[in-house]
């Protein structure tokens, strides 16, 4: 195994995976109850060839990428009130706790009260990052040093570099490891939701369609998509993130 | 304006570290504050600094524009070059280059100016916040044990180094060793007495 390339493992791991997957489908022998890895992705295939799958993924991302986009903003901000002010944190703690412990289902159907079914995925995925985002910010903030930031003031080192050199590289790898770990969350849930508000022309739609009328293919061809996309989301994050890291490097 | 403290007084739970203490600094002079460990050395500096608030009394004389001081420890961030943690707090000055490449030549750290100082020996990072204690353009320096730590040659080149660049300025130097004192020709100050 160490002969192999390292840039190789993680291609091989997933062949191994899908092989295993093709065998088991192969053994189960009925495509309803498993479609094979080829089935799959020849669906997928068919369906990128359609203007509807590209809507639907598009709707979707939007919604997610919209509903995480704002709980990072709002749980960065709220974060750092809390960092700032006691009061702040002791409020929000048991509130953020409670929003981390309620399952996405209640807060799905509660949702589906206060607002139209094709915005859930944006109140959705927005409950459900908003706690993390806060945690990690707030853990952040607790980890800049104190006697960097006396040093800071006595020289009167100005608002930005002390951002730059003091305050964003102590912060940021628990920020970073939060906004990383919840853009996957933000995916997992906000689809959820869809598959059980159903807005019309989301990705969730398509999925309730095929447990519909069993078209597990088609089950597993969104799925494949929907996993592509949202590692995507999450390279091209670590990607922004690794340049936000190299801010504080250089002054 | 002259540096004084009036009457300052500060405590830490039923710990008196300073009572009452009075004091005018000489301008544009060096003085060593001596006494033994945890007899308000550096709770004085921090006072002045307005990094604590005192129980009592007053600072007076401190620039309104920052105070150059070198702290116990190094307090550098830890991911900056020696020239890094200079940039911080120098503003930019069209010969700002020149003066933190010169500063950290004479001190020794010529080999070193691409490295982030969390690589950088304890001696190597008391030296970087000793540049950046001298760089920094304020008429009032606090220095808090600036050589400790140092071997015998490193500590001579500093104290070269440091010498015409505290020149004319007012100086707070807390120091165990006398030989400090006598290096800048500084007046005395014994807190214990």
């Amino acid at each position: 195994m160490n002969k192999i390339p390292p840039k190789l493992k993680p291609v091989l791991a997933a062949a191994f995976w899908l092989a295993v997957w093709q065998a088991a489908s192969m053994a189960v022998g009925q495509p309803i109850l498993l479609a094979s890895p080829a089935a799959s992705l020849a669906r997928l295939f068919s369906l990128m060839g359609t203007a509807d799958f590209w809507r639907s993924l598009l709707f979707t991302l939007g919604h997610i990428l919209a509903g995480y986009a704002l709980a990072s903003l709002a749980g960065i901000a709220l974060a750092m009130l809390a960092g700032r002010f006691e009061l702040v944190s002791a409020l929000l703690s048991p509130l953020l706790a409670a929003m981390r412990s309620v399952p996405v289902a209640s807060f799905v159907i509660a949702a589906l009260i206060w607002v139209p079914s094709k915005r859930l995925s944006v109140l959705i995925a927005f409950v459900i990052v908003l706690p993390v985002i806060y945690a990690g910010t707030l853990d952040g903030i607790r980890q800049i040093d104190p006697r960097l930031r006396e040093m800071a003031r006595v020289y009167r080192v100005s608002r930005l570099d002390r951002l730059r050199a003091v305050d964003l590289p102590a912060a940021l790898p628990s920020v970073a490891s939060a906004l990383s770990v919840s853009i996957g969350l933000a995916w997992k849930s906000g689809v959820a939701a869809e598959v059980i508000g159903i807005p019309g022309g989301s990705v969730g739609e398509k999925l309730y369609k095929a447990k519909v009328y069993l078209a597990t293919p088609d089950l597993f061809a969104w799925t494949l998509a929907i996993v592509l996309i949202s590692a995507g989301c999450a390279r091209l994050l670590r990607l922004g993130l690794k340049r936000v890291e190299r801010i504080g490097d250089r002054l | 304006m002259k540096l004084e403290v009036r009457n300052l007084s500060k405590a830490y739970g039923d710990h008196a570290v300073l009572r009452q203490f009075s004091h005018v600094f000489p301008d544009g002079r060096i003085t060593a504050v001596e006494g033994r460990s945890g007899c308000g050395k550096t709770t004085l500096l921090r006072l002045i600094a307005g990094l604590e608030t005192p129980d009592g009394g007053s600072v007076l004389g401190v620039p309104a524009d920052g105070i150059a001081m070198m702290f116990q420890e190094d307090r550098l961030p830890p991911q900056l070059t020696a020239a890094g943690c200079l940039r911080m707090v120098l503003r930019k000055a069209p010969d700002r280059e020149a003066q933190i490449d010169d500063a950290l030549r004479a001190l020794g750290l010529g080999d070193a100016l691409d490295q982030p100082v969390r690589e950088f020996s304890g001696g190597m990072r008391r030296r970087v916040a000793l540049a950046r204690a001298l760089l920094f353009p304020s008429p009032l320096v606090l220095l808090d044990e600036p050589f400790k730590g140092l071997d015998a040659a490193t500590r001579a080149a500093a104290i070269d180094f440091a010498r015409p660049r505290l020149a004319g300025r007012t100086v707070l130097l807390v120091t165990h060793d006398p030989e400090d004192a006598a290096a800048f020709d500084a007046e005395r100050l014994n807190l214990e007495g």
